[in-house]
């Protein structure tokens, strides 16, 4: 019996709640630094969990939803894996893309034609280990196909990153980390995180100075 | 020389050519010998494959793999020697001349000729095995029997020189499946279209080449031909990759009727430049297929073309015509102007978007606070397409940053053109 349970918690898909620097300790690599040192201060392991999903949850465009990964993904970018962003709201502009140190030959944007081609397509991107990650826009994401994407991220060890409206706040969600963004009151981004692996803390509010990281923030050095 | 034959119960005279095309990947030193068997001369092959049981077990998995069962196998110095013990179901090696006499003797008459009068002549001279024949005197012997089955047998054991023309294969790959049993079931269809996929493969390798589009065409009774064509973005030639993108394709089809056979063209073969074999895992056989490339392939496949891209930026100051799509993987050719311009925005409008500006100022989600700007952007006029814009960066009362923009032009009107998410 013993054992057996010492068999299950071997198991990388099961994590200890009481357990999180034994958890972010045990796989090095298992995080990806966000790149902004107070967000990476807060988040378990220091970072994005890699080989997961991770929520990015807000009501509107333009708060600075992609401007948190920009760091992460322009040293991902450099790894020889594709960054693939599908079913992008608007066109992900590549002079600004390329001027964040991304690498645009590696960047696969995807239109798929109907939200159940999205969907596939994210499971079989984050599957087939050829994506360091994959950004994604679904229309909506049940429980269930939450479920499988994450089990795709692990397979393909991929960092999967869904961006989701407000109203995904009052679901359930099986990813890893689920981060909430709203404006501050002094007009700057600020980051909540809604759920963490790892992490018993809720409700920290942060702010990465929305400016500060536009203008000075430089792609990390490529070490991983 | 060390030669291995297939030796084939039923065969047509293309299928032989077929088997031949597939041999090539083995061995450039392919004959057919009609009507039903094909010489391979492994002996140069050995080394690299690692030996003679490395090499004898791929062609056998290899064989499977091509639906090929009932192919007897002989190997021996001689081509004609290697033929009588691949007829005579005998499949131990004979790896040195010396062991031929030996080997061949106890050897069946039947395996050297199947004519009723030859037969009928050896009888009467109370031969049932090679060896009987070999230890009676020549001159009578041929008298007897004929010059021909005494030559089979003097080049069997290598005194009679025994040439054998190479076969070149051609340039195109063209092959047929009759399936045993009409299936309606895509899933039942995959063996047997494999097998055509292995077949090609070989014959892909034996002249170094690959291909980036194939045709398949399931038969069926009456209707016409349901008609698939697979295509890579880059030649290939190992059967893993082009399964894996069939299985794709064949999830979307949907089958109007029984199939009752298949056939596979591919009519344009391009160059490859030969892979080495791994430092550790001496050759690979299912090498790195580019999983990388795989993956936008299937993409493409499941979403259609243009549904899939990469982005690229180009030298414009009009922003919408500063950035392009390009085929994915594809080097970002142009340096952007980014050094010297304002930040630009990560999400771009396909079309600007007018906003209301009552009271002069421009509203979105509320009236908009300028953070940075302007930026005249004033370009084009040499192709029409041109533009006279103010860009402000603008800060909405829900915290959206925004790009926007003022026409110079008449009614200046103000314009959203991008977040800065």
């Amino acid at each position: 019996m013993q054992q057996a349970i010492h068999q299950l918690l071997e198991q990388p898909g099961i994590w200890r709640a009481n357990d999180s620097h034994a958890f972010a300790e045990r796989q090095p690599g298992s995080h990806i630094p966000t790149g902004f040192s107070s967000l990476d201060a807060v988040l378990p392991g220091g970072g994005f969990p890699n080989a997961a999903l991770t929520e990015v949850i807000h009501q509107h465009h333009g708060l600075g939803e992609l401007r948190i990964t920009m760091p992460a993904l322009a040293r991902m970018s450099r790894g020889g894996r594709w960054i693939a962003l599908i079913a992008p709201p608007f066109v992900p502009y590549p002079p600004a893309l390329a001027a964040r140190g991304l690498d645009l030959s590696r960047v696969l944007v995807v239109h798929p034609s109907d939200h159940s081609q999205a969907l596939w397509s994210v499971e079989q991107a984050l599957r087939t280990g050829t994506c360091a990650a994959v950004l994604a826009w679904p229309k909506h994401c049940d429980d269930r196909s939450l479920r499988r994407l994450q089990l795709a991220a692990e397979a393909g060890n991929s960092l999967g990153m869904l961006f989701r409206g407000a109203e995904a706040t009052r679901e359930s969600s099986p990813a890893a980390l689920r981060l909430h963004l709203a404006q501050t009151q002094q007009k700057r981004l600020g980051v909540r995180i809604l759920k963490c692996r790892g992490a018993s803390a809720s409700t920290i509010e942060l702010d990465t100075g929305a400016n500060a990281a536009t203008h000075e923030q430089k792609p990390l050095p490529l070490a991983l | 020389m060390l030669w291995l034959c297939l030796y084939f119960s039923q065969r047509n005279a293309q299928a032989l050519e077929q088997v031949a095309a597939w041999a090539g990947q083995f061995t450039a030193r392919v004959s057919p010998a009609p009507p039903d068997a094909v010489l391979l001369e492994i002996g140069a092959s050995l080394r690299y494959f690692g030996g003679l049981e490395p090499l004898r077990g791929r062609i056998e998995a290899s064989l499977q793999r091509l639906g090929t069962r009932q192919a007897a196998l002989g190997i021996a110095p001689t081509p004609t020697a290697a033929w009588l013990l691949a007829r005579s179901g005998d499949n131990t090696p004979v790896t040195a001349r010396n062991q031929l006499s030996q080997r061949l003797a106890p050897l069946p008459i039947t395996a050297v000729t199947t004519d009723p009068t030859s037969l009928a002549a050896i009888e009467g001279l109370g031969c049932r095995t090679v060896g009987d024949i070999r230890a009676l005197p020549l001159d009578g012997l041929t008298r007897r029997v004929g010059s021909t089955l005494v030559q089979t047998l003097q080049r069997a054991y290598g005194e009679r020189p025994d040439p054998r023309a190479n076969w070149q294969a051609p340039h195109q790959h063209h092959a047929q499946y009759e399936l045993a049993q009409e299936t309606i079931h895509t899933e039942q269809l995959k063996p047997a279209l494999y097998h055509l996929i292995e077949g090609l493969c070989g014959h892909l390798r034996s002249l170094n080449a690959g291909v980036m589009r194939i045709h398949f065409q399931l038969l069926h009774r009456q209707q016409p031909h349901t008609e698939l064509t697979l295509g890579m973005l880059t030649p290939g030639h190992h059967p893993a990759r082009i399964q894996a993108l069939l299985d794709h394709r064949l999830e979307q089809v949907c089958l109007p009727s029984y199939v009752i056979a298949l056939n596979i063209a591919a009519d344009h073969f391009h160059d490859m430049q030969p892979q080495g074999g791994d430092l550790l895992d001496q050759i690979s056989d299912e090498p790195a297929l580019d999983a990388w490339q795989g993956l936008v392939e299937n993409l493409d496949h499941r979403l259609g073309k243009d549904r899939v891209r990469g982005l690229a930026t180009a030298a414009e100051h009009r922003p919408e015509r500063a950035w392009h799509y390009q085929r994915p993987g594809q080097p970002n050719q142009s340096a952007s102007h980014q050094g010297t311009t304002p930040p630009r925005p990560f999400w771009l409008l396909p079309q600007p978007t007018p906003l209301s500006s009552p009271a002069g100022r421009p509203n979105y989600h509320g009236p908009l606070i300028f953070e940075a700007g302007p930026e005249r952007i004033e370009s084009g006029w040499w192709d029409g397409g041109d533009i006279s814009r103010d860009y402000y960066r603008a800060l909405s009362p829900q915290g959206e940053q925004l790009w926007v923009f003022r026409e110079r032009r008449k009614p200046r009107g103000w314009y959203l053109h991008g977040f800065f998410a």
